[in-house]
């Protein structure tokens, strides 16, 4: 049981629960639908465990789990560029890419070996995103109050995991020799805070989102 | 801490968006307050010109009119119907006071509308001033226009820059013992020039004192910073004044 306590897990539900405090009754679909990704990644990680320890491979579950990331991450990158006059077409061109990079690594390495490139991409993509979301802020007239801005710490958040992400995986070859317990190496707990981070200012964004919602109430 | 290594860049974009939202969020206020501040100017040179009307329109009535028709008046009363030839001159007398009296208050009823003939151009409004200094007879007034007015005017400019013709007219009438007065109003692609030369006494400009300087000066110096404008003051004693005011236009 111990084995399912772990940073990504415990955070991962944590953001869960935040996100159906707050997110649950929130007017705008793509929100409420952040529920729905949590609760998938949540399984996700937990099956992760669970098919590690059993079969010694999860490397195909986290295949299936990278297609649902980059829908609802792209989705949720449209929406915001809609919304601050952005270029709607760009989440379209990233879902392109990512398709384009997905089928080319099954075709390259099978179903059962994780789609390593299209993660790179897609984290270089996310980046990208959130750097041109920030643009967007900076160009526009209208202040926003960015720190209660739902919109802004999520973006933060993505920001950040994935730049992380993406400099952990260059650096890969290297972090994983250093081992910092016997069996687990740096990559390990770098990767942990990052999911700590993410889904920490992902928490932080929802209840951002509860209060905006909250202040509209009549 | 290899994770914080790692998150340097990021963190240092996200850090530099909020300080650039802060100062973004100073800069809306700013100018909020800028808009009032304008907002208040314009209102307060609204109500000067207004004041400045009536004070004419009052010495006017009392000085000018009031005496025609006083004199209409006597003129008329001191006809005798019995001495017919006596009496027609009086009464053509009296018919040419009146005509007078009818003539001055035409030209008043033009200074009433005078206000609104800011919203009609700047160039009117400062022609209607300008008859008016005429009619004392103590100046020689030039008045010349360079230049095409841009199709779009901007009431407000025009308004705040006729406020300081009528300053500087206020201060040459009361200051200066001039005999002449230059006004030249020159259009420009983006900006607007009022230049007015005066061949009174002058001053040093150096050497006036704050008190000196009175509202006068001072307030012509703030309204053209109002519309981000610059004020150029030549003088000299015994050699005239130059005022030169340029704004952005429109």
């Amino acid at each position: 049981m111990l084995n399912y306590l772990t940073f990504n897990t415990v955070s991962e539900f944590f953001c869960l629960t935040v996100a159906l405090i707050c997110l649950l009754k929130d007017k705008e679909l793509i929100w409420r639908l952040l529920i729905v990704f949590l609760f998938v990644t949540t399984a996700c990680e937990t099956g992760g465990i669970f098919f590690a320890t059993e079969y010694h491979d999860n490397q195909w579950l986290y295949n299936i789990f990278i297609v649902f990331e980059a829908a609802f991450v792209l989705a949720i990158f449209n929406n915001l560029f809609k919304k601050h006059g952005g270029n709607p077409l760009l989440a379209a061109l990233g879902g392109v890419c990512f398709a384009g990079s997905y089928i080319s690594d099954l075709m390259s390495h099978g179903f059962f070996k994780y789609s390593n490139n299209t993660f790179t991409i897609m984290s270089v993509l996310y980046v990208t995103f959130a750097l041109y979301f920030f643009y967007l802020l900076v160009k526009s007239d209208i202040y926003i109050d960015l720190k209660y801005s739902a919109e802004f710490w999520w973006a933060t958040g993505t920001l950040l995991f994935y730049f992380g992400t993406t400099a952990c995986n260059i650096f890969d070859k290297h972090l994983e020799k250093i081992l910092i317990t016997p069996t687990l190496n740096l990559s390990y707990f770098i990767f942990a805070v990052l999911d700590v981070v993410l889904y920490g200012f992902w928490s932080y964004s929802f209840i951002c989102k509860r209060w905006e919602a909250k202040k509209l109430e009549p | 801490m290899v994770t914080a290594i790692f998150l340097i860049a990021p963190v240092f974009i996200v850090v530099y968006i909020l300080v650039y939202n802060q100062r973004k969020k100073r800069h809306i206020e700013e100018k909020a307050q800028m808009k009032l501040i304008f907002e208040a100017e314009l209102i307060k040179t609204q109500m000067e010109i207004q004041e400045q009307t009536m004070q004419t329109i009052g010495v006017e009535l009392h000085d000018n009119i009031g005496q025609l028709l006083s004199l209409t008046s006597l003129t008329l009363n001191s006809i005798e119907l019995e001495n017919v030839d006596k009496a027609q001159q009086k009464i053509d007398a009296a018919i040419e006071l009146n005509l007078k009296s009818i003539k001055e208050m035409r030209l008043l009823g033009k200074l009433l509308h005078g206000e609104q003939l800011v919203k009609l151009g700047l160039e009117e409004a400062i022609r209607n001033e300008i008859a008016w200094i005429e009619k004392s007879g103590k100046f020689t007034v030039i008045y010349d226009i360079d230049g095409e007015r841009p199709a779009e005017s901007n009431t407000d400019k025009d308004l705040i820059l006729f406020r300081i013709v009528q300053e500087i007219f206020n201060n040459i009438i009361k200051h200066s013992q001039a005999k002449q007065i230059d006004i030249r109003l020159t259009y420009r692609a983006d900006s607007i020039s009022l230049q007015v030369i005066d061949d009174g006494d002058g001053f040093d400009i150096d050497a006036l004192t704050e008190e000196q300087k009175g509202m006068g000066l001072k307030n012509i110096q703030k309204r053209a910073e109002i519309v981000g404008g610059e004020v150029f003051i030549r003088s000299q004693p015994g050699q005239g004044a130059c005022i030169e005011i340029i704004i952005p236009y429109p």
